[in-house]
């Protein structure tokens, strides 16, 4: 497998490609760009499709970015993957407002006809699929199901895009465009080993809330244990209202159980009038739990270090999560998250995202991604 | 009062609590109201699909693994077993490179060529040839080598057959290898020790002569007698310097010989038939080889060179018949009896002989025997009978052609052989459907032998036709261990001679050739002795 990679802090697309893809050689099957919305993400997609016109280019807009061992905001990062072992197809999904089964079903089919996927008897271990998708469109929940659903049984891990905090306007990039409202799919076979990352630093507590008055589809809880949910939150961890900022909350997302499995319910936003809004999807009567929090390098380090075994991967895709990105810029601590990185993959890319999937569940404040290996024998 | 209000507000906060929560669960209960539930429910229905799936997949893979171990398994064994003929059994292979040296070997050609200096050698002296072989063989190789030919056709002529020296037959077979280019790059010649082989064909040729000589013990009895008589006569003719007598006579051992499919013995006399003076030591070499042959097998036949093979034994009931015999003309009846044999018992097992004279001259031919159950006085026709073969082996050899030269007429062609009495003589007819005389190569020959030409042009097709009878005289351009030496006609024209009877040929052209004999059924003993037959037709 061969891998190029560059990034660039230029906030012009054409330019930020061109100083970022300087000195590579080859032609990429699959280009993987992520770039804050500083600049043009159309401008991006089309500078990139114009230098490399037989790759396939995948990407979306952040609210950080990766590379590895490296982290900006504001920055564009971008990897060319080239390999024999490997079989891109692409697709993207357009207006995911309107989308139902039958036209995920049918982008999914285009790309296993595209692969020579044979339903009836494909080895769903051989493949994985990459997801990016409009972090502001609110359809992460009822789209990535859908396309996992499809998949039959392959491996699904994206994120959603950003758009650095503003929540106005967030962009996936296919091919030599940029699109809202949408996302893209990038289904590969691969004949490298590969195998998919859940990080979380979170476990729960014994303290109970129930959400007694929520509005569903802006994802925003009125009331918790029916009163106004920014003082119940800020009754619970001990604190004022007027203290519920920044770290606390990133340190203390709600969390819920079901069939036993801790789900996490990371706050977007709390708003003047005391309601909070979520990143996931939240419903009256659900009982959720204060998270607690643990320290956020030694556990990215575990896990990293019970993937990466002995040898280092030689690519990681992350999507990680805006309230882990900001949890790790409070502390100070993306020079060490950037370390653990380098020391554990040889090439990562990665993004700060407002919401991670994973297997057709929109999830939060995780860290999900594809680990690479080109080992002789997984030939 | 604020706390109470506090506490009031607490409560109706609970309130509002356990009223969602009641519904909720209600909701639950009714199996709706979560989309969440609906979504985490499905993930994990998908999860559980998948993880069946995998192990599905995981099963059929393990399955495939072990599948495939087995089968490889199995090709090692058989590659195992294979490299082990190929390099200690019976085969070797030899790669041939365009300058007649070998190029590469399997270890099994060093035991089977006997040498070990192999690498690089030229071919021709690893295989033992002599110079000449060895001129052919690098002849046709670079034949091969020239690929204008279908290699089918340069790799045959390529030699089949060396002698190792280790003393084993070997056989040679040839494989092109091409080039990338699609050129003759190499030759794979494959070595195969057919010494074992061949021994155990010549046995089993050998069985098979035996079991057919059983199935005809009374017409090998027979031969056998006639054999020795003949050589007695051959001797007696040396002895009175008739070397022509002597040659027919072995010439019909040799026939008769070979009828019976003694091929040994048929190749001796024809090796041994062209000398230029036949002397009593060649027939003491052929009587011997018989002789032999019959010591040989005397478990298995029970038949005896020492014996008297000819004797006739005689049953209890036909001794009482000549006991009661009362005059001469009696017993010389009951002579008469007891020496009719059926003429299948006196016939030479021509089946076989049509059989093999037909696949070596390329010709697919039915005989038809009739009569054969016909008893008749063996003394009167077994001198006659065991010359037919010579007119079996030429209307094989001359009349009947090839199934692409017989146009319209039927395949097989037809061959019949047929004894019968005729009013107060034995018949026999031997008839084909050939292509007849060639009466112009007859003549040809006839004017070469010194027959002057007028005499013939006044002939007629039937009068030309009897110069078959003429010694010497043959239609054939080439003689083969079949026919050709013009020698066989004259031979039963001279039994039938001798046993007072004629023969006649009547041939029709493109439609096939009648012979046609009698014989005086009564032995010229017990008869008044038949005035000599005109015209053309030799009698006696």
């Amino acid at each position: 497998m061969d891998i190029c990679e560059g990034s660039s802090l230029e906030l012009d697309g054409e330019r930020a490609v061109a100083e970022a893809v300087a000195g590579w050689t080859g032609a990429p099957d699959l280009v993987l760009v992520f770039s804050s919305p500083v600049r043009s993400a159309e401008g991006v997609a089309r500078s990139l499709a114009t230098r490399f016109p037989a790759a396939q280019i995948v990407g979306c807009t952040t609210a950080g970015e990766h590379l590895s061992g490296a982290h900006s905001n504001g920055g564009l990062v971008v990897t060319g993957i080239s390999s024999p072992k490997l079989r891109w197809a692409t697709a993207l999904i357009e207006d995911l407002a309107a989308v139902d089964d039958a036209g995920v079903r049918a982008t999914v089919d285009s790309l296993f006809e595209r692969l020579g996927i044979d339903r009836t008897s494909f080895d769903a271990r051989r493949y994985f699929c990459l997801q990016f998708i409009d972090g502001m469109s609110g359809a992460e929940e009822r789209v990535t199901p859908l396309v996992a659903d499809a998949l039959d049984g392959i491996a699904l891990i994206g994120g959603s895009a950003g758009d650095d905090l503003a929540f106005r306007r967030t962009e996936v990039i296919h091919g030599a465009r940029a699109h809202s409202g949408a996302a893209v799919l990038a289904l590969c076979e691969s004949g490298l080993e590969f195998q998919c990352l859940k990080h979380q630093h979170f476990v729960t507590t014994a303290r109970t809330l129930a959400i007694t008055k929520a509005d569903v589809a802006s994802r925003r809880v009125y009331e918790l244990d029916g009163e106004p949910a920014a003082h119940v939150y800020a009754r619970v961890l001990g604190v004022t209202r007027d203290q519920l900022v920044g770290q606390l909350v990133f340190e203390h997302p709600l969390t819920f159980r079901y069939q036993h499995e801790l789900y996490v319910r990371s706050i977007q936003q709390i708003h003047p009038d005391d309601s909070i809004s979520f990143y996931c999807a939240i419903e009256e009567g659900m009982v959720v739990e204060i998270g607690a929090h643990e320290e956020l390098v030694p556990a990215l380090d575990a896990d990293l270090a019970k993937l990466a075994g002995d040898t280092p991967v030689d690519l990681l895709i992350g999507s990680n999560c805006i309230l882990r990105a900001l949890e790790t810029k409070a502390r100070d601590q993306h020079a060490e998250v950037g370390a653990l990185f380098k020391q554990r993959c040889r090439h990562m890319i990665g993004f700060d995202t407002y919401g991670e999937q994973l297997d057709g569940l929109h999830i939060n404040q995780t860290l999900v991604a594809l680990a690479l290996r080109d080992r002789p024998e997984a030939a | 009062m604020s706390d109470d209000r506090d506490w009031k507000a607490r409560a109706l906060a609970a309130e509002r609590t356990v009223d969602v929560l009641k519904r909720k669960v209600v909701d639950l209960y009714n199996g709706g109201g979560s989309n969440i539930q609906h979504t985490l429910e499905r993930a994990r229905v998908r999860e559980a699909e998948s993880r069946r799936r995998r192990e599905l997949v995981e099963l059929r893979n393990a399955e495939l693994v072990r599948y495939s171990a087995r089968l490889e398994a199995e090709v090692a064994a058989r590659t195992r077993d294979l490299q082990v003929i190929l390099d200690n059994v019976v085969f070797g292979f030899l790669v041939v490179g365009p300058d007649a040296k070998i190029r590469g070997f399997t270890r099994s050609c060093v035991e089977l060529l006997g040498t070990d200096q192999l690498a690089g050698s030229p071919l021709a002296p690893a295989l033992g040839y002599t110079a000449t072989q060895a001129t052919t063989l690098e002849l046709a190789l670079e034949q091969v080598f020239d690929d204008l030919l279908p290699a089918e056709l340069t790799l045959d002529q390529l030699p089949h057959a060396a002698i190792g020296s280790s003393g084993r037959s070997l056989r040679l077979d040839g494989r092109v290898i091409r080039s990338t280019e699609g050129g003759v790059d190499a030759i794979l010649l494959t070595i195969s020790d057919v010494t074992a082989l061949e021994a155990a064909q010549r046995e089993n040729a050998h069985y098979r002569l035996i079991v057919q000589l059983l199935r005809q013990r009374d017409s090998f009895v027979t031969f056998v007698a006639d054999f020795l008589s003949l050589a007695a006569a051959a001797r007696e003719a040396i002895a009175a310097s008739d070397q022509h007598l002597a040659r027919r006579a072995v010439h019909t051992m040799k026939g008769n010989a070979g009828c019976f499919g003694l091929t040994d013995l048929a190749t001796l006399i024809h090796g041994l038939e062209d000398s230029p003076n036949l002397d009593p030591q060649v027939i003491d070499r052929i009587e011997g080889e018989l002789a032999a042959f019959l010591t040989a097998n005397f478990d298995v036949l029970g038949i005896s060179p020492n014996d008297h093979p000819g004797r006739i034994a005689i049953s209890s009931r036909e001794l009482e018949s000549l006991a009661a015999a009362t005059s001469l003309a009696g017993v010389a009846g009951w002579i008469h009896d007891i020496r009719r044999r059926p003429v299948r018992a006196l016939l030479t097992p021509f089946e076989d002989m049509v059989r093999r004279l037909g696949e070596r001259c390329d010709k697919r031919v039915e005989l038809v025997v009739e009569g054969g159950e016909l008893r008749v006085d063996g003394e009167t026709l077994a001198p006659i009978m065991r010359e037919l073969g010579h007119v079996v082996r030429n209307a094989i050899d001359h009349g009947i052609e090839t199934s692409e030269d017989r146009g319209d007429k039927p395949i097989p062609a037809q061959l019949c052989i047929r004894v019968s009495e005729v009013g107060a003589d034995y018949e026999i007819v031997v008839e084909d459907d050939g292509r007849g005389v060639d009466v112009a190569m007859l003549a040809k020959k006839a004017i070469a032998m010194g027959v002057p030409e007028a005499d013939l042009s006044t002939r007629t097709y039937d009068q030309l036709v009897d110069l078959v009878f003429v010694d010497g005289l043959t239609t054939s351009g080439t003689v083969t261990d079949v026919s050709g030496r013009g020698v066989g006609m004259s031979a039963i024209a001279a039994a039938v001679r001798r046993g007072g009877g004629s023969i006649r040929v009547h041939s029709r052209p493109g439609r096939g050739t009648r012979i046609e004999i009698r014989v005086p059924r009564t032995p010229p003993g017990f008869r008044a002795r038949r005035p000599s037959q005109t015209g053309l037709a030799y009698s006696g």
